[in-house]
């Protein structure tokens, strides 16, 4: 096999692998039958998935997404816009890895 | 936000494209790779494992074990995505990250019903991911490190900014705790992100379970 076609079929693979991550889900739902304790399940895995995400960040052992997280997090809480609010925690971060 | 987010998203994907050229990835292939996978943790780990000649299966194995929480991700889309045209629903997948993922479902719960802001934000998202691919991998390893920038932290504080309209109360908070302790566990024993497969099945299968529990009580 050439090596050229079998980068391509690397990237093929990993293509046709990684989109079947992104519809699987919504097919599996279709053969689980709705409301019950599924419905109630649903209603809190969105919340549930945000933290299982960021809590690694969090205890991650360096300072800057812990940083990151708290400055997006009074920011946001101020009201003012999500832009604000992410940029402002990268600049923050930018500005203390220069200090460190 | 789709444009910042595009921003953001071209800064990761310079970041790509300067890993691809110095794994010894072509133009065009960095390019199909960024455009077809789009999912960019999975790509930066598999430049980290690439061979010349690359690995076929262990590669294709890696990125599905990477972003198998898309498919909780996806499960959870369904209540938005099964009343949509075949079409839709899927391309909304097919352009489906953590971040537009996210903001989708934050926005939701704030009342937003149309479930284009997925699509409309995952297109951005794409555009600025293989614009910064061919950008990066043009210009090489002169555009110096993106730490420096602190990009490396955009992904953690923007899930925070999503923890808020997600947040269902003080005396519910015993299935959020579940789903960070499991994640954490597994994140410490099992690779790629089965983690959050974990925590996040874990935490909502107790949320169904509490909630189903006092409805009995109630009604």
């Amino acid at each position: 096999m050439g090596e050229d076609l079998q980068v391509w079929l690397t990237i093929a693979g990993m293509a046709v692998g990684t989109l079947m991550t992104r519809i699987g889900g919504f097919w599996l739902m279709r053969l689980v039958p709705e409301g019950g304790f599924i419905s109630r399940a649903l209603n809190h895995l969105p919340g549930a998935l945000v933290i299982s995400i960021l809590a690694p960040y969090a205890l991650d052992g360096g300072w800057s997404a812990p940083v990151a997280i708290l400055v997006a997090l009074v920011v946001g809480r101020l009201g003012l816009s999500a832009i604000y609010a992410v940029f402002g925690a990268c600049a923050l971060v930018a500005i203390l890895r220069l200090a460190v | 936000m789709a444009v910042p987010l595009g921003v953001a998203s071209i800064a990761f994907g310079l970041g790509f494209g300067v890993l691809a050229r110095e794994t010894g990835l072509e133009l065009a292939e960095a390019l199909a790779m960024s455009a077809t996978v789009f999912a960019g943790a999975s790509q930066m780990v598999a430049m980290g494992a690439w061979t010349d000649p690359p690995a076929i299966l262990a590669l294709t194995i890696l990125a599905v074990t990477i972003n198998i929480r898309h498919v909780v991700m996806g499960a959870a889309l369904r209540p938005w995505m099964q009343s949509l045209p075949f079409l839709k629903s899927h391309a909304t997948l097919a352009v489906m990250t953590d971040v537009n993922w996210a903001m989708g479902m934050a926005e939701r719960r704030k009342g937003e019903a149309d479930a284009a802001i997925i699509l409309g934000s995952g297109c951005a998202l794409w555009v600025g991911w293989v614009s910064g691919t061919a950008l990066g991998h043009t210009l090489g390893a002169a555009m110096g490190d993106p730490k420096a920038y602190g990009i490396d932290v955009i992904v953690p504080a923007f899930f925070a900014l999503m923890l808020s309209p997600l947040w269902p109360g003080w005396r519910k908070t015993l299935p959020w705790i579940l789903a960070a302790c499991v994640a954490l566990l597994v994140q410490r024993f099992v690779p790629g992100t089965w983690y959050v497969v974990a925590g996040g099945l874990a935490g909502a299968a107790l949320g169904g379970w509490l909630d189903g529990r006092a409805e009995r009580r109630h009604g």
